[in-house]
């Protein structure tokens, strides 16, 4: 267990470090960062001071010297500044951190609590009415464009009916309540791909358990059908929604910037997409970096939590 | 007990209660094999090739009377604009025929790109295994938890966002499922007395994998590929929506909501067409995969 956790964590590390090396490739492929930093493909600025430029931040220097550089500056906690605001890259992330973790936290609990329940009784009820609403409910939340869902849901309860606030996290005053209706919108439209994802994943797992002899072994020796179920076959089953959901939170934290940007939401993601507007390099790779460390991380702990349900990872 | 009838055709016969058996013996059909999402993907692809020939106007023509007009069903539509105007008064139905091009060309090119690098990926990390295994694996789970839109984003900010950009792009989103999979079907293939058979008779290696191998990984391929096709379109549609995808003049869908994001309240068909069209592309790739997946190999269900 130990030696398997280790070589993970290993590659997890392994794997910022070679995102990282990717980020830093891209932006120096396209040629001179300076076009970055100087606008209006530099008009106006003479040779001497685009010379000068370069010596400041060190951009005269051999490209692996400015690798490392640009590494250990960020491991030593200095994201540089934006490019656009002037502002340190890390006080903006910490401002804009909350309301992401916050879209992202209540839209997994969401997916998570609808999801997994509907994959079951479908399981259960396969080939009924409810297996196949279920699997209506999956097949269009894995379909439908999410920023075309969000839009739609504004048409509909903000602009068309007037129940719920359009866009942003609410005002910074505004009571538990009040703030709740700002968060209806976008975590139904970024639970529901989702829990039609979970849904998926837990039917046809469901589905394979509910078929082995331990479970006929149950229902033989007289076990409650309700306990079969939820006792011997979820808990088997539970294996790929699990794995999933490590994913699936990382998922949230990064995936949603589509979503951010439809309803305004003052968050990382809505941030990495103006950086590019701004072309504002440092601010986005810095987010790059940190969803790339994210998604190593949740990849670890889905190892992590798969070892721990299944003994028999631990030994291979 | 009937034996003599065959289920699946018996359906169909002009008694009494032919109107139950037409519906039950049409809806086994629509059951059996993919025909709505085959029409669908069928007029996508006709609108696609022939789109300047269909398209009652030019996707790029301005006219600005018909800005924000409503589709012909509504009050003040005219069929001057079938599915309404957008905000400068372009034809919403012919940009949704040229962006039927756009989105096969993504569903095509980025998808056999994809398909042919992870193959051959696959096939050469299974076949040789040892190190070049290790380090292609170690670098598909690399690429696996860098999250693709940021990728993207970074990418779009360091080029000039074009067409080929994005098709490039969405290739490289598309190889690393199929390098797993198809690396997991050669590590079986590769233990079978086929092969060291024909080992044994002298076939080079490249024989081996073109004759050998590749017909017993041809079904995963095509399985993946039906896969994994809906979630390109998804996310092209979702790049270019953010505007860091296919550029302004070329009528991708995921542009097209965009543009009439800030019109809801007074056009709300300028956003929503092109969104049901893209739903409808996505569920009939989906639907197709599922089908197709069923079919030629029940294994890949966990997909």
């Amino acid at each position: 267990m130990g030696k398997f956790l280790a070589r993970r964590a290993v590659f997890a590390v392994i794997t910022v470090f070679a995102a990282t090396l990717i980020v830093f490739t891209v932006s120096r492929l396209t040629g001179d960062p300076l076009d970055f930093l100087i606008r209006e493909q530099g008009y106006g600025v003479s040779e001497e001071q685009r010379a000068a430029i370069a010596k400041k931040i060190g951009l005269d220097r051999p490209l692996a010297v400015q690798y490392v550089i640009w590494i250990g500056g960020w491991m030593r906690g200095d994201f540089g500044r934006s490019i656009l605001t002037e502002r340190p890259v890390l006080d903006i992330f910490l401002e804009k951190a909350p309301p992401t973790i916050q879209l992202a936290a209540v839209s997994w609990i969401l997916a998570t609590i609808i999801g997994v329940p509907v994959g079951v009784v479908s399981a259960v009820n396969r080939g009924g009415v409810f297996d196949y609403t279920g699997r209506a409910f999956a097949l269009f939340g894995q379909a439908v464009p999410p920023f075309w869902l969000g839009i739609m849901a504004i048409l509909i309860f903000a602009v068309t009916l007037g129940w719920l606030p359009s866009g942003t996290n609410g005002p910074p005053d505004a009571s538990f309540w009040e703030r709740v209706r700002y968060f209806v919108l976008p975590t139904a439209v970024l639970g529901w791909g989702g829990s039609a994802s979970y849904a998926r994943l837990t039917r046809s797992a469901m589905l394979e358990v509910l078929d082995s002899e331990f479970v006929k072994m149950a229902r033989a020796k007289g076990v409650a059908g309700g306990r079969v179920i939820w006792k011997h076959a979820l808990r088997n089953a539970m294996i790929p929604p699990i794995t999933f959901s490590a994913l699936l939170i990382a998922f949230f934290l990064s995936g949603q910037v589509v979503i951010e940007v439809v309803f305004s939401w003052p968050g990382l993601g809505r941030l990495a997409t103006e950086s590019v507007f701004e072309n504002d390099f440092n601010t986005l790779s810095t987010s790059v970096l940190f969803f790339a460390a994210l998604f190593a991380f949740a990849s670890f702990l889905a190892d992590t939590l798969y070892a721990l349900v299944d003994p028999r990872i631990r030994y291979s | 007990m009937d034996l003599s009838v065959d289920k699946r055709t018996s359906g169909f016969s002009f008694g009494a209660l032919w109107p139950v058996r037409f519906a039950s013996a049409s809806w086994s059909f629509i059951r059996r094999w993919p025909i709505i999402p085959g029409i669908i993907l069928a007029t996508l692809v006709i609108c696609a090739i022939f789109a300047s020939q269909i398209a009652p106007h030019s996707f790029r023509a301005t006219d600005l009377r018909q800005r924000n007009a409503p589709p012909i069903w509504m009050e003040g539509g005219s069929s001057a604009r079938i599915l309404g105007g957008d905000v400068v008064g372009r034809d919403i139905l012919s940009r949704l025929i040229h962006g039927a091009r756009v989105e096969m060309m993504v569903a095509t090119i980025s998808l056999v790109g994809g398909a042919i690098l992870g193959t051959v990926i696959g096939l050469v990390a299974g076949y040789y295994g040892g190190v070049v295994d290790e380090v292609l694996m170690r670098l598909v789970d690399i690429w696996f938890s860098i999250p693709f839109l940021l990728f993207a984003l970074v990418v779009a900010i360091a080029f000039t966002p074009s067409l080929q950009v994005v098709l490039i792009l969405l290739a490289i989103l598309a190889w690393s499922v199929f390098v797993r999979n198809i690396r997991a079907e050669v590590l079986v293939i590769k233990t079978t007395d086929y092969v060291s058979s024909a080992r044994v008779a002298g076939a080079s290696t490249l024989r081996l994998m073109v004759r050998h191998f590749f017909p017993g990984i041809v079904n995963t391929m095509m399985v993946i590929a039906s896969l994994r096709v809906g979630q390109l379109i998804l996310a092209e549609s979702s790049l270019s929506f953010l505007g860091a995808g296919i550029p302004a003049p070329t009528p991708a869908w995921g542009v097209m909501v965009a543009d009439g994001r800030n019109y809801l309240d007074v056009a709300w068909w300028v956003s929503t067409l092109p969104g049901v069209a893209i739903l409808l592309t996505v569920m009939s790739f989906n639907f197709l995969g599922d089908w197709l997946r069923d079919r030629l190999d029940p294994r890949l269900r966990q997909i």
